[in-house]
This record gives C-alpha cells, sequence and structure tokens, in this order.
C-alpha cells in the first residue's frame, strides 16, 4: 500500500481543518489582533493545500506574499492606527443577526450547488514535472502580454502610492 | 545557450507592434510623463501637455489604425496557437478614441480648475506629474478594458483602470471628504474585484481556458444540453455573475452602486467628470464584448434566465438611480444618481439577446443602440459635469442654489446645460432622445415590452429632478451678480451641447448606421498570432462539466 | 471636386463661423468676430461661383438627368415604428440644379456685402462696437447658413428644417434689440405670424408623404410622384401656399414684415428683403411641378400676388418711416414674384427675385446709412436734403430707386417687364394691376428719395451734420449698386443666359402652358410702357414733392377718409388683433390659470409616490460603509436565490 492513499487524506483534512478553524475564529473574534492571528492560519492552511496538490510555486507565493507580506502590513496597520492593542469590534445584536442569516443563504445556497454535481476526479497532478518552469515558460510566452501589463499597473500604482504616503511639502 | 534563451523570448515583430498601436500610444504617455518629470523637472504644465499630445495621438493612430483593421480582418496579439490576448478592432478603436477625448476633456477641466481655483490649485499645480500619470494610467487600464476577450487580462484591466482612479479621487489628501470617498472605492473595489476573480477562476476551472469567445461557445452548449444538472446551470450562472460583478461595479449597477454618489462627491470635479463619463464608457464596452460572446451564442437555443436577469438588474437600476435622484441638493451627487440610472438604461440594452449571424452586417440592434446611447451619453455627462465644474469655480458651491439665475448671469453655461439636462431626460430634440429611442426601439422588437413601460415610466421621473436646476437657473433668481468663465471651458460645454443638438436630429441616422457597423464588428474576428513557438506546449486537459456530473 | 463637396463646404463655411463667433467669443477678440463671418461666407461665396460653373457646364442633353438627381448625403432619420430593416429612410440629401445655383449665388453675394457693411454698421461713431456685436454676427452666419440649407434641400423635410431655421434666425435677428419693446414684441409677432403658414406648408408636406411614401423632391416631381398625386394637387398645392404666403409676407399673412423693421438695418436689408422673405418664391417655384398640375392654385398664385403687390404699394406711399415704406414695397415686389409664379412664368419670378435681391438690399443699406448718420431716426418728416452731405448714400439710394422704380435699362426694368409681360399673356386684370403697381411704385420710391435727399437741408434734434458712413459701409453699397444696375443683363429674355438655364429645371414655361391667349401686345410695345409709367411715377414724384409740396397736403386732406384708411395699413393689425389675438390672450389667461391651480395641484400629489420613494432610498446612503456592504451582500444575495430558482 503506498504511503500517499492513507497520508493524503489525513493531511488534507489536518489543512483543511486549520482553515476552517482559523477562518471560523476570525469571524467569532472581537479582538483585531487575534483576527489577525487567526488568517495566518487561514492563509498558511490553504499553502499546505496547495503543497499537497504539488502547486509548489502558488503555495510559496501564498505564503511569501499573504503570510509574509499581506499580514505584516495588515499588523502594522492596526498597530499604527488604533489607540489601543486591544480594540475591540461590538457588532450589535442585529447586525450579527443579519450577517448570520445573509452567511447561512449564502452558505445554503452554494451548498446546494455543489452537492448538486457529482464531481469526479480529474487526474492526479502528481505526475507532473515542476511547476515553477511551467510557470515561467507561461509568463514569458502565452502571458507575456499579461506580464507587461502587470508591470505597467505596477509602476502606475507604485507612483500613486509613493504620492498618497509622501508628506505634504 | 544565450541564444536559445533570447529564442524563447518574445521577438518584437512590427505586425505585432503595428496592430497594438493605439495602446502604445496610451502607455507611451504614461512614460513621457515620468521621463520628463525626471529630465525637466516636476511641472505640471508639462505634463498635462504632454496628456493631451499623447491623447491626440492616440485618436491619431487610431484613425490610421481604422481603416487597417477593416481591410485585414485581423487586430490584436495571440499566442501561438492561443486565443487572442488583445484585439484593437474598430470596436475597441471606437472607445479608446472616446476615452482619448475625455482624456483630453479632462485634462482641459484640470487646467481651468487649477488656473481658476486657489483653494485647490496649489496642491494640484504641485502634484501634476502624479495626478497625469494616475490619469493616463487609468485611462489606459480602460483602453485595455474594451480591448480583450481574454479573462485574465480583464481582470488585468480592470484592475489598471480602478487602481488609479481610487488615488486621484483622493488626491486632494487634506480633504477628509476626498479621502473616504477614496477609501470607499477601494472597499467596493476589492470586493466586487474578488468575486469577479471568483467567478472567473470558477469558469477557468470548468472549461481550462480563459478566452471568453470559447467560454461562450462551451457555455452556451452545455446550457443548452437537457443533461445538464440543474445545480451545474445554477453554478455556471453564479460564475458568469461573479465575472459580471467586476463590470456592475465600473457602471455601478445595482446593487454595486453605493459607492458611486460618495465617490462623486468626495472627488474634485474633473476627476468626478472622467469617473461618469470615461469609466462608464469603459465598462460598457466590455459588458457588450462579453455579452456578444456569452449570451449571444445563447438566443436561440435557451431561453435563458440570465436576460431575464440581467433586465431586472436594469429595471432596478435604472428605477433606483432615478427615484434616489429625487431628494438631492447637491448637483454631483445628483448626477451621480443620474449616471446610476443611465447605467440603468444601458444595461437593459444587455437583456436584449437577438441570434445574428456571425459575419454579417447586421448586428443586434440592442449592440448598435447601446454604442449610439454611450455615445450620446458621454457627451451630455461631459456637458453637465462641465457646466456644474464652471459654476463651482465660478461660485464655490455645487448646490442647486448655486445654480439659480444663471440664465441671466451666464446665460451660454445655462443654455448648454439646459441642452444636457433635457437631453438627458431623453426629451426631442437633443440626443438623449434618439439615443433612448433607438434602445427602446430594439426593446420592443425583442417582446421586452414590460422593460419598455419601466424605461418610460422612469424617464418621467427624471424630468422632474433634472427640470429643478433648469428651474433654479431660469426662475429662481437670487439677484447674485454675473460672472465669466474662461472661454476654453465655455467651449468645452458648448462644444458638448452642440454635438447633443447634432446627434439629435441632424445626424441620427448616420450615428445608427454607424454603431451598427462598429456592432458587427463585435463579434470574433482572427486575431494575428505573434508569438514565437512555445517550447513546451503546456497540456490542457478542460473536462466538460457535463461529464463530471450525474445522468 | 464633386458637386455635392462643394454643397456640403458651402453649408459648413458659414455654420462654422457662426459656431466659433459664438461659442468662443473670445473677449479680447470680440470686436474681431464680424472676420470671422466675412471668411466664411466670403468662402462659400467662392464656392458657390465654383458649383454655378459647375452647373452652367453641364450639357444640354444631359440636364434633365443630372439636374433632377438626389444627391444624398447619409442616411438621416426613419419615421416610425415599422420593421426595423424595411422602413424608408430620409436622406440627408441636397437638389443642386440650376434654380439652387441661382438662389446660393444671390444669397451668398448680398450677404458678403451685408457683412461687410454690418461691421461698420454695428459700431458707433467712435468705431466701439455695440453691445451684443459678437452676437449679431454668430447670428447672421447662422441665418446664412441655414438659407444655403434651404435652397440646397434635397427633400421635403430638410426644405422644412431650413424653413424653420430661418425664420429662427429672423425672430433672433429682429429681437436683437430685445431690451427695447418694441423689437421684442416684433420678433414675437413675426415669428408666431409665419407660424401660422408653416402649418399649412407642414400639412402641405404631410399630404405628399401621405399620398406618395417618400418627400424627395427626386421622387415627388417625377413621374411616378406626381402620379401618385393626382386629384390631390391643388389641396398640396394650397397647403404649400400657405407657408408662403406666411414667409413671403403676402396677404393676409404680411403684417409681420413692416414690424421687422425694429431689427438693425443690415438684417432688414438681407433677411427681410433679399433672402429669406424670398424663400416662398423659391419654394412655389421649386415645387412648380405640382403647382402647374392645378390651375384653381395657379390662379390663387398669380391673384394673391397682383393684389398684395397693389395693396402693399398703396400703402408704401403713405408711409413716413423710410424702412417701413421700404418693407411695403419689398411686400409689393414679392407680389410681383407671385404673379409671375401664377401665370407660368417662375423663370421671370426668379429672375425678379435675382434683381430684387440687389437692389432692395442696397436701399435697405443705404436707409441704414441715413439712419446712423441721423442717430436711429428714420422718419422723413425729420431730416432733408441730405444729399449734400452723403453723396454715396444719396448716389447708391438713386441707382437702387431707379432699379426698383423699373427705370429702363436698370435691373429691376428687365426683370419687372418679363413678368408684366407674361401675365398680360394669361390674365388682363392681373396685367392691368401689375402696371398701375408699377406706376405707385415708381411713385413712392421716388417720394422717398425727394423728401430725404433733395430740398433745403434738415436734421433732427441732436445731430449736428449729415456725414457720410465709413468706408466699410459705402464699398458694399457701391459694388451693390453695380448689381442693382446691371443685375439684368444676366438673364434677359432673349438670349439671356440665366432665363434659359433656369427654364431647364422650372416647370411653368409660358410657351407650354400658356392657355391660348395671344400676346396683347408685343415685347418690345410692353417694355415701352412699363418704361414710360416708370418715367410717369418718377416725374410726378419731383412735382408734388420737389415743386409743390402742397399738392400732397392737399391731396391728403381732401380725401382724408382713404388717406387714413390707408395710413393706418387698412386698419389689418387692429383687425387681427380684436378678432384673433385678444380671445387667445384670454384664453391664455384661463389656461394659465387651469394649469396653476388645477394641474400644478395634480401633479404635486402624483410627484408625491416618487419623491416618498426617495426620500427612503435616501435613507439607504447614509455614507456608512458597513451599511453599503450590506445592501450590496443583499443583493446579491437575491441575485442567487433568483439564479437557483430560475434553473
Amino acid at each position: 500500500m503506498n504511503v500517499n492513499t492513507w497520508l493524503e487524506p489525513i493531511v488534507f483534512f489536518l489543512f483543511a481543518g486549520v482553515v476552517l478553524f482559523s477562518a471560523i475564529g476570525i469571524v467569532l473574534t472581537r479582538n483585531i489582533v487575534r483576527a489577525a492571528l487567526f488568517l495566518l492560519g487561514t492563509l498558511g492552511g490553504v499553502a499546505g493545500l496547495y503543497f499537497l496538490l504539488m502547486a509548489n510555486l502558488l503555495a510559496a507565493i501564498q505564503l511569501i506574499v499573504y503570510a509574509g507580506g499581506t499580514l505584516v502590513l495588515i499588523v502594522f496597520g492596526v498597530m499604527l492606527t488604533s489607540k489601543s492593542p486591544w480594540v475591540r469590534f461590538a457588532p450589535s445584536r442585529s447586525e450579527a443577526a443579519a450577517a448570520t442569516t445573509i452567511g447561512l443563504v449564502l452558505f445554503a445556497a452554494l451548498a446546494k450547488i455543489v452537492t448538486g454535481i457529482d464531481w469526479t476526479v480529474a487526474a492526479h497532478p502528481a505526475d507532473q514535472p515542476a511547476t515553477v518552469r511551467q510557470v515561467g515558460n507561461l509568463l514569458l510566452q502565452q502571458y507575456l502580454v499579461p506580464f507587461e501589463v502587470a508591470s505597467v499597473l505596477l509602476l502606475v500604482v507604485m507612483i500613486g502610492a509613493a504620492y498618497l504616503a509622501r508628506p505634504e511639502n | 545557450m544565450l541564444l536559445a534563451i533570447a529564442n524563447s523570448f518574445w521577438m518584437p515583430d512590427l505586425d505585432a507592434v503595428v496592430a497594438i498601436g493605439p495602446l502604445w500610444g496610451l502607455a507611451g504617455t504614461i512614460v513621457a510623463i515620468v521621463l520628463a518629470a525626471l529630465v525637466l523637472g516636476r511641472s505640471a504644465a508639462v505634463s498635462s501637455v504632454i496628456t493631451i499630445i499623447g491623447a491626440t495621438l492616440t485618436a491619431w493612430i487610431c484613425f490610421t489604425h481604422a481603416p487597417r483593421v477593416a481591410q485585414s480582418a485581423w487586430a490584436g496579439l495571440a499566442p501561438a496557437g492561443g486565443s487572442p490576448m488583445l484585439l484593437v478592432d474598430n470596436f475597441a478603436i471606437l472607445f479608446i478614441l472616446l476615452i482619448c477625448l475625455f482624456l483630453a476633456c479632462v485634462t482641459g477641466l484640470w487646467m481651468i480648475g487649477a488656473s481658476t481655483n486657489a483653494r485647490e490649485s496649489a496642491a494640484h499645480l504641485r502634484n501634476g506629474p502624479e495626478f497625469f500619470v494616475l490619469l493616463v494610467g487609468s485611462a489606459f487600464g480602460m483602453a485595455l478594458m474594451v480591448s480583450t476577450t481574454n479573462l485574465l487580462m480583464i481582470i488585468l484591466a480592470i484592475e489598471m483602470a480602478s487602481l488609479p482612479s481610487y488615488a486621484i479621487v483622493g488626491f486632494q489628501k487634506r480633504n477628509r471628504i476626498a479621502a473616504e470617498a477614496s477609501l470607499k472605492y477601494v472597499l467596493f473595489g476589492a470586493v466586487t474585484s474578488a468575486l469577479m476573480a471568483y467567478g472567473i477562476s470558477l469558469l477557468y476551472g470548468f472549461y481550462g481556458t480563459l478566452d471568453v469567445n470559447e467560454i461562450g461557445r462551451l457555455v452556451s452548449t452545455e446550457l443548452a444540453a437537457t443533461d445538464t444538472p440543474a445545480a451545474a446551470k445554477a453554478l455556471i450562472s453564479v460564475a458568469l455573475f461573479g465575472l459580471m460583478a467586476g463590470i456592475g461595479f465600473k457602471i455601478s449597477a445595482v446593487p454595486f452602486h453605493f459607492w458611486c454618489p460618495d465617490v462623486f462627491e468626495g472627488a474634485s470635479i474633473e476627476v468626478t467628470t472622467w469617473l461618469s463619463v470615461a469609466s462608464k464608457a469603459a465598462g460598457l464596452g466590455l459588458l457588450l464584448r462579453i455579452i456578444a460572446a456569452v449570451l449571444q451564442p445563447l438566443a436561440e437555443t435557451f431561453d435563458n434566465p440570465l436576460s431575464t436577469t440581467v433586465a431586472m438588474f436594469a429595471a432596478v437600476t435604472c428605477t433606483v438611480g432615478n427615484l434616489a435622484a429625487f431628494p438631492q441638493t447637491s448637483v454631483k451627487r445628483l448626477l451621480a444618481y443620474s449616471s446610476i440610472a443611465h447605467a440603468g438604461y444601458m444595461l437593459m440594452a444587455g437583456a436584449i439577446i437577438w441570434q445574428a449571424k456571425p459575419g454579417s452586417d447586421v448586428a443586434n440592434p440592442a449592440f448598435a443602440a447601446l454604442i449610439v446611447y454611450i455615445i450620446v451619453y458621454l457627451f451630455m455627462n461631459l456637458g453637465a459635469f462641465g457646466c456644474t465644474a464652471l459654476v463651482y469655480w465660478a461660485t464655490g458651491s455645487e448646490k442647486i442654489e448655486a445654480f439659480r439665475g444663471l440664465g441671466r448671469r451666464s446665460p451660454l453655461i445655462a443654455a448648454a446645460m439646459t441642452v444636457c439636462l433635457f437631453s438627458l431626460v431623453g426629451l426631442p430634440p437633443f440626443g438623449g432622445f434618439i439615443a433612448k429611442f433607438y434602445l427602446l426601439m430594439a426593446l420592443f422588437k425583442s417582446n421586452l415590452v414590460w422593460l419598455v413601460a419601466v424605461a418610460l415610466l422612469n424617464s418621467i421621473f427624471s424630468l422632474y429632478f433634472y427640470s429643478r436646476i433648469a428651474y433654479a437657473m431660469y426662475f429662481a433668481d437670487d439677484g447674485k451678480p454675473a460672472f465669466s468663465v474662461p472661454a476654453f471651458g465655455r467651449a468645452l460645454v458648448i462644444a458638448a451641447a452642440i454635438v447633443i443638438l447634432l446627434t439629435g436630429i441632424p445626424i441620427a441616422g448616420g450615428l445608427i448606421g454607424r454603431a451598427n457597423q462598429f456592432a458587427s464588428h463585435l463579434y470574433p474576428i482572427a486575431a494575428r498570432t505573434t508569438f514565437a513557438e512555445p517550447q513546451a506546449a503546456a497540456a490542457k486537459d478542460p473536462i466538460p462539466l457535463a461529464a463530471r456530473s450525474a445522468p | 471636386m464633386p458637386s455635392q463637396t462643394y454643397a456640403i463646404w458651402i453649408l459648413l463655411a458659414p455654420l462654422l463661423a457662426a459656431v466659433l463667433i459664438g461659442a468662443v467669443g473670445l473677449r479680447g477678440l470680440r470686436d474681431k468676430s464680424h472676420w470671422l463671418a466675412i471668411g466664411g461666407v466670403a468662402a462659400a461665396l467662392v464656392l458657390a461661383l465654383m458649383l454655378f460653373g459647375q452647373i452652367r457646364a453641364v450639357p444640354e442633353e444631359a440636364r434633365a438627368d443630372i439636374f433632377t438627381r438626389s444627391h444624398k448625403i447619409y442616411e438621416w432619420f426613419r419615421p416610425g415604428f415599422g420593421g426595423l430593416a424595411s422602413l424608408k429612410w430620409f436622406d440627408f440629401e441636397f437638389r443642386i440644379d440650376p434654380l439652387t445655383g441661382v438662389m446660393l449665388v444671390t444669397v451668398l453675394s448680398v450677404s458678403l456685402m451685408v457683412v461687410i457693411y454690418s461691421s461698420g454698421y454695428m459700431r458707433d461713431h467712435h468705431g466701439h462696437p455695440e453691445r451684443g456685436y459678437e452676437r449679431f454676427f454668430a447670428f447672421l452666419a447662422l441665418f446664412i447658413f441655414s438659407m444655403c440649407l434651404l435652397v440646397l434641400a434635397g427633400n421635403f423635410v430638410l426644405l422644412y428644417v431650413g424653413w424653420e431655421l430661418v425664420g429662427l434666425c429672423s425672430y433672433l435677428l429682429i429681437g436683437f434689440y430685445y431690451p427695447k419693446p418694441s423689437a421684442a414684441a416684433a420678433a414675437k409677432k413675426a415669428f408666431i405670424v409665419t407660424r401660422i403658414g408653416d402649418f399649412g406648408f407642414a400639412m402641405g408636406i404631410f399630404l405628399i408623404f401621405w399620398r406618395c411614401g417618400d418627400v424627395s423632391f427626386a421622387y415627388v416631381f417625377s413621374q411616378a410622384g406626381l402620379a401618385k398625386l393626382v386629384g390631390w394637387e391643388t389641396p398640396v398645392a394650397l397647403l404649400l401656399f400657405c407657408g408662403a404666403v406666411g414667409k413671403s409676407a403676402q396677404l393676409p399673412l404680411h403684417t409681420w414684415l413692416p414690424d421687422a423693421m425694429e431689427g438693425p438695418s443690415p438684417v432688414s436689408a438681407l433677411i427681410h428683403a433679399a433672402t429669406m422673405v424670398t424663400a416662398g418664391v423659391y419654394m412655389v417655384a421649386r415645387c412648380g411641378a405640382i403647382f402647374t398640375e392645378s390651375p384653381t392654385a395657379m390662379a390663387t398664385v398669380a391673384s394673391v400676388g397682383a393684389i398684395t403687390a397693389f395693396f402693399a404699394a398703396t400703402i408704401a406711399i403713405t408711409q413716413f418711416d423710410m424702412k417701413r415704406a421700404l418693407a411695403y414695397s419689398t411686400i409689393s415686389q414679392l407680389g410681383y414674384m407671385f404673379l409671375g409664379l401664377g401665370v407660368h412664368a417662375a423663370d421671370a419670378a426668379v429672375f425678379h427675385l435675382f434683381t430684387h435681391a440687389f437692389f432692395k438690399s442696397l436701399l435697405f443699406l443705404a436707409a441704414g446709412s441715413v439712419m446712423h448718420a441721423m442717430g436711429g431716426c428714420i422718419d422723413i418728416r425729420r431730416f432733408g436734403g441730405l444729399a449734400k452731405g452723403m453723396k454715396v448714400t444719396a448716389f447708391v439710394f438713386w441707382v437702387g430707386g431707379l432699379a426698383l422704380a423699373g427705370f429702363p435699362f436698370l435691373s429691376g426694368f428687365w426683370s419687372k417687364d418679363e413678368i408684366l409681360h407674361a401675365a398680360l399673356g394669361v390674365s388682363l386684370p392681373l396685367a392691368i394691376v401689375g402696371y398701375v403697381t408699377a406706376l405707385l411704385t415708381a411713385f413712392y420710391t421716388f417720394r422717398l428719395i425727394f423728401i430725404a435727399f433733395h430740398g433745403p437741408l434738415k436734421l433732427p434734434q441732436g445731430v449736428e451734420h449729415a456725414h457720410e458712413s465709413v468706408p466699410a459701409m459705402t464699398i458694399p453699397m457701391l459694388l451693390l449698386s453695380i448689381g442693382a444696375a446691371g443685375a439684368g443683363y444676366i438673364g434677359l429674355q432673349h438670349g439671356g443666359k440665366l432665363n434659359e438655364l433656369l427654364r431647364t429645371v422650372l416647370v411653368g414655361r409660358l410657351e407650354e402652358h400658356a392657355p391660348g391667349m395671344a400676346h396683347v401686345m408685343s415685347p418690345e410695345a410692353a417694355m415701352a410702357m412699363s418704361g414710360v409709367l416708370s418715367a410717369i411715377g418718377i416725374l410726378s414724384a419731383w412735382y408734388i414733392y420737389r415743386r409743390k409740396p402742397m399738392i400732397a397736403m392737399a391731396a391728403a386732406f381732401a380725401m382724408r377718409g382713404p388717406y387714413e384708411l390707408i395710413k393706418n395699413k387698412y386698419y389689418i393689425d387692429e383687425l387681427y388683433d380684436a378678432v384673433i389675438v385678444r380671445p387667445l390672450h384670454d384664453l391664455g389667461k384661463f389656461c394659465y390659470g387651469f394649469d396653476r391651480y388645477f394641474i400644478n395641484a395634480l401633479l404635486w400629489i402624483i410627484t408625491a409616490i416618487p419623491r416618498a420613494a426617495g426620500f427612503m432610498l435616501r435613507s439607504l446612503q447614509q455614507g456608512a460603509i458597513q451599511g453599503y456592504a450590506m445592501g450590496m451582500v443583499i443583493g446579491l444575495l437575491v441575485i442567487v436565490v433568483a439564479v437557483l430558482s430560475a434553473t
């Protein structure tokens, strides 16, 4: 018996559990720093799922950009803007009720759709070669135009960000 | 070894460069502004002039480009064996031309604002290069939006158009309202982008392709097939609506419209003009492309709920926009709601599905009507916002009260504003009437009579709040002194008024004829392959959704 | 260059001038705005002359084909709601034939002179532009554009558009001095009275569209088009004639034209003498194919013309306002043109239109020059003997007066004679009325000249001396006087180029339609007779007003009743006022009350619903982003549920 066949489901449910637990945690906690930490769990869990699918590059990017960059940014943002680290969200009962209802309805609708389809499993991705090389080739060939447009986008956005961040005078 | 690496890159090929000429024009303008700021120093005058030159140059490229496109039946860039990434066909050229025109107009408005308004002009002039890089950047994004059918490019284009817009809305850093508006704009943009990315990733997951036309084909076969389970159809619809969310945000359709009044009010008026005019045009151009690709093939095979849903959206958007405009006292906010309402009218065209044969001269009449509507709408809004800007700069207020007695205080501006307002209502003999007339006729012929009724009822509603401004201008004089406005501003609004009058009766027929031509160009034409052969084609294994589902 | 390209640029040149003057109106360049107008009109004139050359170069055998063609520029609009593909388009199309060519050349050459003249006239004695200087030139250029559109139009709808546009410009220019109540009232009157005629015109066009299913001249005037109108010619022609009566100020809709003299003199010269008022003549000439099919209509046109000519000439004798007298003279001369149209001499009528444009605009410009020198006074009782100080003005007034009086060998002589000669061939009574009117014409014209320019010098209060006008005014007048003297030689009856060319398009030639009545007089005898009549008129004016001024007063006193009747313009204005204007005014008041107290209240109640809805919606937009997010999510939810339930 291949190790994968029994190990994979275990690892999958482990990561999925982390993602779910952290996601619920973000919603339920009233402390913003804790919410940020839970977010780390969600993002990291998703990265783990990517690894499991052999999408190494994507998983690395997920870790570097989101878990590394974005999250730090959020924590910094909280630190710089809030008066104390113990800022608490205090949604009113009616808001919480409305949000819950909407969430549940949305969940029900999506669940109905997803369960209505009999998903068959596609070919196992493990047989494919390393993804970094593939992505690199695609970016410079098939997706060269989006790649270049993204560079223009970054240039413009950088100028905008520099302007907004610079102090007057 | 080096040679091999070099070979694997894209080789610049003259045809490829030429094929997307108008886009080079706008991208080049960005670079030119940045370089000029580096070399010549930070000068608002230099960057504004470069912007106008860039817009003119791009328009000129468009003009030279159009006949070539018409002859060769290809226009754009596509990787070898792939679907087009960029599609600079005549349809795109029309919109890029409009965008360039408005880029120049907004730059002109900005110049007037910088020269007349002491309070804001200092910051304006100091930070001119940044402003114009962002403005042209968003124009570039809008140009991309109308010249692609690739989902990845669509995301990038919308981001390219949106991100700089967020920054220019909050460009007056000291202004709290502007900062708040900018933040709201960012949040809405982020949420709708996420929705759109979600929809697009679902579509890519189903079909393994990013090309809208191909997706349209697959979607239509799948939706038409009787053995597709209802849940699968629903999932496809949800994915498509995710895609539509991004566009709905750009054109401020309900329920993605909440940002619109706040942002329009908070941003400086030339930015508001830009957003209400160019941003909406680009969004509608993209919408037309997607509808042509995705909904068009469904026309005969599938009496689909998508069309009905779009129609409902349109009706709701239109009604909400018009009703909410009733109690407004700020002209800017009123025009913001008016722009929501007009997005509703224009969305109505999206509900009309019409089986037009690809390659034939007869297009979907709704598309032609929509193109006419967009063109006329752009001029109406340019005129209305231009007049509001001139009044604001002269009086310091953008409330309806500021328009009191304008008929005496500045007769030409009042006349131009009146033309624009009544054209926005859709009264003859103005362009707005003709645009609405063609649209309603197309609706009528597609048996969407209830939608015609909604549109007419809404037009009647709108008469009330637009004429409140007209009333203030002519019947509510509070005796304030007359004022004069800069000649360029006057020329701008009067030119807009003249265009509205011209499109009203004198050239209405010619306009719809041309629009029909442009609309028939919407159906896919070949894009030239200009990439080197990929070293190893990625194995694609799209599995139709139907095959995955239970029988 | 194809002829429609000329036509497009002839239209665009004045239009661009109008737009540029009106829209830009740079403050520093305001008193230079005449340059744009002059440039635009001059360019259009050059193009019109080139176009006319092209029209003349068309070989004889190709004329019937080329001149009935329609030059389509683009599809204009589709009437009605029917099937999208099946409906016929109205095109934006031109008709380019000798009639168009003559009209264009007439309109544009007079326009150019008037525009140049205005650049001097619309200034005070120090050369500062009057208030609204640029507005004046913008309107003038717009008028010239509209007039060119009117004569170039290739179908009835486009013709109607031009027709209404010239009416609008006329309104704007009559009311140019709008702070003056009389000017505002005159503008309103002109607009409303002509509108009565336009109603008939519009009905005529509807009738044509209903019968023929098309409004293009190329179709309506073809055999097929006329065949569809069989049985309907008389109503169609009479309705069209209604429009002409209003526009060309014929009885009974003539009352607006004398009042229109409230506008600046160049406007009177251009619009209310040379061009716009002749649009009715042009239109009837253009529709000759329809009119000639209906004897009733032709008789109506001829009689209305003859009666108007006589009736207006009598009023002109009694007027002391120089411009008003000239206005009645214009009405009278237009009557001649209709007489010509009615007696199947459309070519003579258009020829008279052509010559009349020169001498009458010249007279108005000269009157304007007098008015300018007299500080705005135009009452001939208050000045006299001006010839000494204003040599050029007096000279050109003489030339114009002689031409108007039909003095031999000046332009008016040739054209008027042709009409009268043609009338002789059709109906003796009409011809007699025409000849009597010719006598009256010579008399009233020289009455003005002798009172105003000769005798002892007399100046109104506040005017020190009669000074000649600036070159910008005198040069155009001198140029026009060349036309007034010589324009007749272009279109002589025998061997004249103009008439020959015109005959190729105008339906209604004497040779074809003369109902058998032999010529009462030889052409030479008729010529001699009109020459003699004109000389008698001039001499009697000289005798009465220069030698024995008492005769005029004595005659006026002796025939007090008729004199008062004529002097008060037959009390027609008073009659209209009592019978039509007052009752309408009262009705208007009643409607206003109804509107104000009933409709408004009703509207307020109806709009309460959307207003309330608006206020409710406003409460959704409170500015808090959380609320917006909630709204958006709810919206999304509705969509998802809708999609789910639909599939």
